[in-house]
Formats: structure tokens, sequence, C-alpha cells
């Protein structure tokens, strides 16, 4: 008893530790370049229901954790968690997530970013681009890599607004990273306005935010965050922090990262503490037993069957 | 060390459901406990998963949410894991039946924590997935044996209602991740490419 009991309290105390180590964090403001805010978008997250491990309202935690000041719930062909995250929370909360959508056709993969209603994987992608323009969003190019290539023509490469060239898939592959800034070079060649991307495809698996796009946005809202991204006005940073973009945003970006204050050590330290505790605990709640006071006495309720035998 | 029931279970399946067949059921909440405890876990390992550390709203909305998945359990073991000889109240069928979760717990905490403490650049999933064969095997040898000795059946109705109740089990599953992951486009994809 005494052990469960124990691993019970680790489990509460490590939640608590992480409760206090985002307690208090003052809101984040988004720096300023000239006439613009600086802000930090990833605009390819899967939540809960779907392949995402966590709720909407859950992800804009985690996200302003992040140091984020907008997301995009992406689902797969759906929008059903968005629309739970909306009924249940504040729409003009910060960080902002935005009404989104995966399309994900046999042969591309889209974020259709700020659309109202869901689009389906069964278009082709000019088609599926000109439906996300009439509903006022933007399309983005979701990991097109070379198996992508064949589905994005050329009227959908002069019609998309970005295309992810930083993605977690380049994490120790070089050939999936060159197809990432093949596809947006050869793509901008039709449409030189094409924003540059980074976008986590964030799923079960820390840490949204990993690669990520600095827009250089008029407002702090959707609309202002769609102007900058059709504008092109973007910088797209990579898991090891390389930016791709114009060379004066990408320097106006990484000024602008630089502001950041890191969290005080206390907070890291209990941050860290929190997962050691919760899932330490958690592993002795399974496997430590809490006995039941009347175990040792047989059930009169439950009738026998004749002639079983139990063998091992 | 006083270890679990659920790993007795585990380890030997037939006589750990025959000792625990024999004990007194207890109240209403031993009934929830073990489906309360799938739900926790699911809650938290996804958390520590998804962002490395737990709060008490990632807690509650992780066990909130996940819950559906031990509600479905109860549904399915609920209306295959019954039997036509011996009188067990439903609560305590429930309760039997979620002793063998065993293998799927610990399948389970291991995938979350090897997902929330993997270094970039690790590529922990394709290892994580091949290793569930392993419970799904496990987990039907368990499953076998609640038929014989807690519900009574005879062999061979033991392997057809395990079987039965693993092919509605993963039925259900692949219609969640048909939907989640969107995998009709999918396949038309890998057939167009082969």
């Amino acid at each position: 008893m005494a052990l469960a009991r124990v691993s019970a309290a680790l489990l509460i105390a490590g939640a608590i530790a992480g409760s206090l180590a985002g307690a208090g964090v003052p809101e984040r403001t988004p720096a300023r370049h000239g006439e613009f805010l600086v802000l930090a978008g990833d605009f390819h997250i899967h939540g809960f229901p779907g392949d995402g491990a966590l709720p909407a309202w859950a992800l804009r935690d985690e996200a302003r954790r992040r140091g984020l000041d907008v997301i995009a719930l992406t689902n797969h062909n759906q929008r059903l968690a968005g629309r739970i995250g909306r009924w249940l929370s504040n729409d003009a909360a910060t960080p902002l997530v935005l009404r989104a959508e995966e399309i994900t056709a046999a042969h591309y993969h889209m974020a259709a970013v700020a659309i109202e209603h869901p689009i389906p994987g069964t278009l082709g992608a000019a088609e599926a681009i000109a439906t996300v323009h009439a509903q006022g969003g933007v399309a983005i190019a979701a990991h097109p890599g070379k198996m992508f290539w064949g589905g994005f023509d050329a009227a959908a490469r002069a019609a998309l607004d970005g295309a992810e060239v930083a993605h977690p898939m380049v994490i120790g592959d070089p050939k999936a990273g060159a197809e990432l800034i093949e596809f947006w070079r050869s793509t901008r060649e039709l449409n030189p306005q094409l924003a540059p991307i980074g976008s986590t495809d964030y799923h079960f698996r820390q840490a949204m935010g990993l690669c990520r796009t600095y827009l250089f946005a008029r407002e702090y809202s959707e609309a202002g965050v769609v102007e900058a991204i059709r504008a092109g006005r973007t910088v797209a940073l990579d898991p090891d922090g390389h930016g791709f973009g114009d060379a004066r945003l990408v320097r106006a970006a990484e000024d602008a990262r630089a502001q950041i204050q890191p969290p005080a050590t206390w907070r890291v330290l209990l941050d860290r503490l929190s997962g050691l505790l919760a899932m330490t605990g958690l592993l002795g709640l399974l496997v430590f037993r809490i006995p039941n006071p009347q175990s040792s006495i047989p059930d009169p309720r439950i009738q026998r069957s004749e002639g079983f035998r139990i063998r091992d | 060390m006083p270890f679990s029931d659920d790993l007795h279970v585990m380890a030997a399946p037939r006589r750990a459901y025959a000792t625990a067949l024999g004990q007194r059921a207890g109240g209403s909440w031993r009934a929830v406990r073990r489906p309360a405890l799938v739900a926790l876990l699911l809650g938290t390992g996804s958390a520590f998963s998804a962002t490395g550390h737990v709060t008490i709203g990632l807690l509650v909305s992780g066990f909130v949410c996940w819950s559906f998945v031990p509600l479905l359990q109860i549904a399915t073991a609920g209306a295959i894991m019954r039997s036509s000889s011996r009188t067990l109240p439903f609560g305590r069928r429930i309760d039997l039946w979620f002793m063998g979760h065993m293998p799927w717990s610990l399948w389970i905490f291991a995938a979350t924590l090897a997902m929330g403490t993997a270094r970039k650049g690790w590529r922990v999933e394709g290892p994580i997935i091949v290793s569930a064969l392993i419970p799904i095997a496990w987990t039907s040898a368990i499953a076998a044996s609640f038929c014989r000795v807690v519900l009574g059946d005879a062999p061979h109705v033991a392997r057809a209602r395990t079987a039965l109740h693993q092919a509605v089990t993963w039925t259900i599953a692949l219609i969640y991740f048909a939907y989640a992951v969107a995998l009709w486009p999918r396949i038309v994809a890998f057939l167009g490419n082969t």
C-alpha cells in the first residue's frame, strides 16, 4: 500500500512542479522590426482527436511555453479538433490558434490555414488552393519532398502562398533537406512571393516550434498573419537555427530571437523534474499492488463450474 | 516486493486469474479503478511524450480526452467476454478483464517515455511500432486464459472468443487510425507508386 501511495504522490508532485514552472510567466510581447511585428509561428500542428497527442487548449499552452505567437491546427482532412478547441476556448486569446487542415491527397499534402470549412482531399492541388483562397486562407505545401512534386503542377505552384522549407524530416537526412530546398527554389521561379515556411509537423513527440516561421506582420491577428504569408514576408528556421528567406528578414528574425529572454534556471529545473516525477509515479502505480483488505476471503457469490482444472 | 496482481496475470495468467477469482470483489470503485488507470496512463504518457513535462492541466485534460479508449475496451469486453455458464457481476468481470492489460500498459509507458526523452534526430517510432507485436501476442494469450478460467470456456470456445475480441478491437482501432491519418489517400498513393 505504501509504495502505491508514494507512487501516486510522486505523480501529483510532478504535475504540481510542472504547473509551478509555468506559473506567473509574463505574456510574450512580439519584437518590432520597423513597421512590422515579428511573430513566431508553427503552421503544421496535429491535435486530439486525430493523430495528435494534445487537444487544442493544451496546444495553446504548449505554444506559449515554446515562445510561439501563432499556431495552425492542421489535422488530416478534418477540422473537428479545431472546432472543439474553438468552442471551449476564447477566440482572441494568445497565442493565436488558427483554423486549419492538412489537405491529405494521394499526390500532395497541403496546410490550408485560416479556412472556414473543411476541404476534401479529392481535389487537385490547384483546385484545392483556389478553394483555400476563396475562404480567405493561405495554402502551404507540406513537406514537399520528391514523392510529392508530381502533385503540384505549374498552376498549383504559381498559386501557392508558401512551402515548407524547414521540417524535422531534414534531421539526419541531407537528401530530404535538399529536396525541400529544391522545391522552394524551383517554385519561386514561377511564384516569386512564395513564403518560406518552417513547421514542426507536431504529433506525439516534442518539440513544437523546433522548426518555425518568423512572420513580419502589420498586426497581431489572423488577418495580419495571412497578409504576411501572402506577401512572402517570412523567414523559415530549420532545426539547426539556419534561416531561409530574404537576407534582410533573416537578420531581423535573428535579432528578434536574440532578444528573447531564456526562462529562469529554477523554472527549467522544475519543468524537467515534473516529467521525471510524474513518469516514475506512473510506473509505480502500474507495478505496485494496492491490496484489497478483503482479498483473502473467497467470494461466495461466484459459482464455480464443475470439472475445470487449472493448468499453467 | 508487493507487486500488482496485474503483473502476476502477465506472468502466469491462468494461475493468477484462478487466485483472483476466489477473492472477494470489493466495492464499485474497484470496477473502475483499472480502466481509470489506463486513462491516466494514456493521458500522462501522451502529455510527457508531446511536451517533455507534466502539469495538472495536462494530467486532467489527458485523462478526460483519452478515457474514450478504456470506455471502448469496456464496451467490447462487456459485449464479447461474457459467460453463459458462470454468474459474474459486470463490474467484477471488467475488473478481472483489465487485470490483463499490463503488457499494453508497460508498452505504452515505455513508448511514451522513449518519445519524451529521445534526442532530436533519433528515429524511435519504427522500433516502437515493431515492438507492439509483443503486447499484441501477450494480450491474446492472457485473453484466452481469461476465457478459460474466468468465463469457464472450453479451449476451442476460448480461442474463438479471443479471436473475435481481437478482431473487433483491431477493427475499431483501424477505424480511428484511418480517420486520424486520412488513410485512404495514402493507400491510393502507395498503390500508385508500386
